[in-house]
């Protein structure tokens, strides 16, 4: 009899030959059975070594069970012994569990007495599960064979119904802890909507209703195939780690994409292409098991689901177009049959989508009404929303890997369609100014379309929009719209970034920045379909990314341009020029007007338009009161959602530079940071700022020390990089994703009086403070900054002057190598 | 090898042992322990008197590890321990030398 350490020895060779032959060839099914049957062989011998297979009985369970043993999972063992032998049964299983623990193994284990077993409960439910996949490994094969032939299988037939229930439960729970998507940045293959455990479910649901796995227009074989795909999957996570690692991390995605043979330089195709396939078989396993869970509710075949009869023609893409615009007239989803009847039909159907009311019924179908989303979704699944547009099909799963769009670009396109959709129905304060603009507009079926198309671009790798756009032109002339209705997609497809560029990236004050968007949109009707494409693609990004804010922004960009517009700005322009007339005539007895006046004299008259009167006032009385002793005033203030700091200073160089990096330092989400000075030299800051940690509100105490920070960092008492340090080395705030080369440009088109400087670099907590810093170092004025992240990707613009002008090219150059340098 | 010494909320610790779990990591010491940090104690009322709680009672949670997993780990405590209060707590890491299992006698080997 071989010993314990030889034992071991062999089986840990058995593993390394299997993960290496894994690695040659990697064939799922070879290596999962192969670590199944070493294990096997390793209890069973235990098992001989110990004396004990006659009172005791070793039962794999799960995933062993299976012989699906993943390399890092748990052995998961089921000890079973008869009460009347006991005592010997326990002293046996302490041996061998011993054994089994010194050889390393990863074990999960149960000990159960079959009489025990026999008062089985549904609070077992997870246990049950495992046991469907049980068999017998080692020891007394009777003691096995009463569990696996008569317990459990009378335990089923009495339960069948319970446990269906339970899987269900448990399943939609599992689910929802995942937003009920499968659509993760990060996604777990075992446990994540469409991963490992999906397959299971839709096996356990049709083993305990004895029905079918696969539906319409999932065949066995597409099962199987994403089933490998997975598991392939979650074998490479497990070896790469070394332990049971199922979470496919964006460094995983990295380091499988490199074991694929992509080198550094292409390591984002990579990723792309291994998270592309992902999702696409991860659909199918999400799919068949919402099938299973349907099924198991009773609700696949439901009287009020649109069916139809069996001798109704389905021939051609009109009759098939017909059955989805009937499903939406009727407000009635499909049936699993009519399903099925539609799977079946579109192999066969000629291809050639033309027919006479082909323009009109394609306008039809994307009209913005209820259940919208939901047909085109079906549409899609079955294959006849490609047959229609098959440069949609162009981006089936397509990942973009920029750590900011949650969704795959296809399901990104209808996401927006279902924005449109929902806007209808809302009920969202903030949304309501932006269903009027649907409700204003005639021709919003063309957004519909525009939305579907938008981002067709991105199937490969660069600039989309010009791509899209051609790509869409070519779709559209197909379906022979109008003239007009066909430049309205296209100026959508084209423009469809446009407002999101002038939102996060220029001053909305500028009169010239709305004047030059004016001119790019020049009518109101297709302003407001921008507007609305605008809201429903930044919405689909991922949940949460359409703040109240952003929708303020994107609301003030629509309004002064639709001014601009239909108004011009003349009106505004007399108003701003006796502003400070008005301001004078209700200053607050207490101040002083000829002190006021020399207050205001210099500031930018943006000051005087951006910031509210009131605002102004308490502006001027902090001013009022500074003196050598308190050479800072500070006013920190809870706005409705965000809050706003203002700080007044004699001319000091690196104010905003410490104020940005306390803000980062206090973890505060900085929205816009606005810069002005007047004659006196009095320096104004202002700042918006979102605590999206609630540092503020969970620790009162924290406010006050802010502000003493602050205070402390502006008088040099402090040293802002120092108090930053702790943070920037911290593992905890290290950023996520690939590090990428910063790019610094000047814009010194778009303003007249500003220089422009667009920074996108990786984010990173003391970002903005070394650029603030090398900016104060060149003596250049921060008139107003607006800051925007996008996943890892931090893209700040600065509005600058140097000495009252624009900066000439000398300075621009050195500050663009002097930031580089600081932040590269 | 490390050892990480974390010093958190004692509600906290359940979470932690199963955010640990799910990185595979199962053994630890679990300790009761009693200190203070930056929050230096509070003031409570006792039977119409105020006293000082100078020491307030933690859970000190001790666990060896290979090196290359220290930095999941520490992200995984603090990310499940934070709730964003003053007295969150503090994660220190130590080097270790040597590590024995008794019953087996056998030396951990890295």
């Amino acid at each position: 009899m071989a010993s314990l350490n030889a034992l071991r020895e062999i089986y840990s060779e058995r593993r390394r030959t299997l993960l290496e032959e894994f690695w040659r060839a990697t064939d799922v099914n070879l290596l999962l059975s192969g670590l199944t049957e070493a294990a096997d062989e390793l209890v069973r011998q235990l098992v001989e070594i110990r004396e004990c297979h006659e009172h005791l009985c070793l039962i794999a369970i799960g995933g062993y069970g299976r012989r699906e043993l993943y390399p890092c999972s748990d052995i998961d063992l089921l000890l079973i012994y008869s009460d009347a032998h006991r005592e010997r049964a326990e002293k046996s299983a302490t041996e061998v569990l011993h054994d089994l623990w010194d050889s390393k193994l990863l074990l999960g284990h149960q000990v159960w007495s079959v009489e025990a077993l026999r008062e089985l409960t549904l609070r077992d439910v997870e246990f049950v599960l495992a046991l469907m996949d049980g068999r017998i490994v080692a020891g007394d094969a009777k003691l096995g064979r009463e569990v696996l032939e008569d317990i459990l299988p009378s335990f089923i037939r009495t339960h069948s119904r319970a446990l269906i229930e339970n899987i269900v439960d448990i399943t939609e729970k599992r689910h929802a802890s995942f937003r009920n998507t499968i659509y993760q940045l990060e996604p777990d293959v075992k446990e994540s909507p469409g991963g490992l455990r999906d397959y299971l479910v839709g096996r356990w649901l049709c083993a305990l209703s004895s029905s079918e796995t696969t539906g319409p227009a999932i065949s066995k074989t597409d099962v199987e195939n994403a089933w490998g795909v997975l598991a392939r999957l979650r074998i490479m996570l497990h070896l790469l780690r070394g332990r049971e690692q199922n979470q496919l991390t964006h460094r995983m995605q990295e380091e499988i994409a490199r074991k694929r043979g992509y080198s550094e330089d292409s390591l984002r195709d990579g990723v792309e292409s291994l998270m592309m396939e992902y999702f696409l078989h991860a659909r199918i396993l999400h799919s068949v098991c919402l099938r299973a869970i349907r099924d198991a509710k009773g609700e696949s075949n439901r009287a009020e689901d649109l069916d139809f009869h069996p001798d109704t023609t389905l021939n051609s893409v009109s009759d098939l177009l017909d059955v989805f615009l009937r499903s939406l007239d009727e407000k009635r989803g499909l049936s699993d049959r009519a399903r099925a009847r539609i799977a079946e039909a579109l192999p066969i159907v000629s291809p050639t989508v033309s027919f006479p009311d082909l323009a009109s019924r394609v306008k039809k179908l994307f009209k913005p009404r209820p259940g919208l989303y939901r047909t085109l979704t079906e549409m899609y699944e079955v294959g006849l929303l490609e047959l229609l547009f098959p440069e949609f099909g162009s981006i089936k799963a397509r990942v973009v890997r920029d750590f900011y769009h949650k969704y795959t670009v296809d399901e990104h396109s209808l996401l927006t369609i279902r924005n449109i959709e929902k806007l209808l129905t809302t009920k969202e304060h903030s949304d309501l100014r932006f269903r009027s603009l649907l409700l204003e507009s005639s021709d919003s079926e063309l957004l519909n379309i525009a939305l579907l198309l938008h981002d067709i671009g991105k199937r490969s790798e660069g600039a989309h929009v010009n791509r899209g756009t051609a790509m869409a032109a070519k779709a559209l002339r197909r379906f022979r719209l109008s003239t007009d209705d066909f430049e309205t997609v296209l100026f959508l497809i084209r423009n469809h970034l446009a407002m999101s560029a002038v939102i996060f990236r220029r001053d909305l004050e500028d009169p010239q920045v709305i004047s030059r968007f004016a001119d790019l949109v020049n009518d109101p009707a297709r302003l407001r379909l921008l507007t609305l494409m605008t809201y429903a693609d930044i919405k689909a990004v991922a949940p949460g990314t359409l703040t109240d804010w952003k929708k303020d922004l994107l609301w003030q960009l629509y309004v002064s341009t639709y001014i601009k517009l239909t108004l011009g700005f003349g009106a505004q322009r007399i108003e701003e020029e006796d502003v400070g007339e008005k301001l004078l005539n209700h200053l607050p007895g207490d101040l002083d007007p000829g002190a006021f006046e020399r207050f205001l004299e210099g500031f930018p008259r943006r000051y005087l338009s951006t910031v509210p009167p009131a605002e102004i006032y308490e502006h001027f009385r902090l001013a009022t009161q500074l003196s050598p002793e308190n050479p800072v005033q500070l006013r920190l203030i809870d706005r409705d959602g965000y809050y706003e700091l203002c700080a007044v200073t004699p001319d000091r160089y690196y104010l905003f530079a410490k104020i940005v990096g306390l803000l980062s330092y206090f973890e505060m989400n900085i929205l816009r940071g606005y810069g002005f000075s007047n004659r006196q030299s009095t320096v104004l800051d202002l700042f918006q700022f979102h605590d999206t940690r609630e540092v503020f509100r969970i620790n009162p105490g924290e406010k006050t020390r802010f502000l003493e920070l602050l205070k402390q960092a502006i008088a040099d008492e402090i040293s802002v990089e120092k108090v930053l340090a702790g943070k920037e080395q911290s593992i905890i705030f290290r950023p996520v994703g690939p590090c990428f080369p910063p790019t610094v440009r000047f814009e010194e088109e778009f303003s007249r009086d500003y220089s422009i400087l667009e920074i996108i670099a990786p984010d990173s907590i003391g970002l903005l403070y070394r650029i603030g810093r090398e900016i104060s170092g060149l003596r250049c004025n921060i008139e107003l900054v607006l800051i925007s992240t996008e996943g890892n990707k931090a893209v700040d613009v600065f509005y600058l002057s140097y000495q009252g002008k624009k900066l000439p090219a000398e300075l621009r150059q050195q500050l663009k190598e002097a930031i580089i340098a600081a932040i590269g | 090898m490390k050892l990480i010494k974390a010093i958190v909320r004692p509600s906290k610790v359940e979470d932690i042992k199963d955010a640990l779990a799910r990185l595979n990591i199962a053994g630890m010491t679990i300790t009761e322990v009693r200190g203070h940090g930056r929050q230096k104690g509070h003031a409570a009322i006792y039977r119409g008197k105020e006293y000082n709680v100078t020491l307030l009672p933690k859970a000190k949670i001790e666990i060896v590890l290979p090196d290359e997993m220290v930095e999941e780990t520490i992200r995984t405590i603090i990310e499940t321990a934070r709730t964003g209060e003053i007295g969150d707590g503090r994660v220190f890491v130590l080097p270790v030398e040597q590590g024995y299992n008794i019953r087996t006698g056998e030396k951990d080997v890295t």
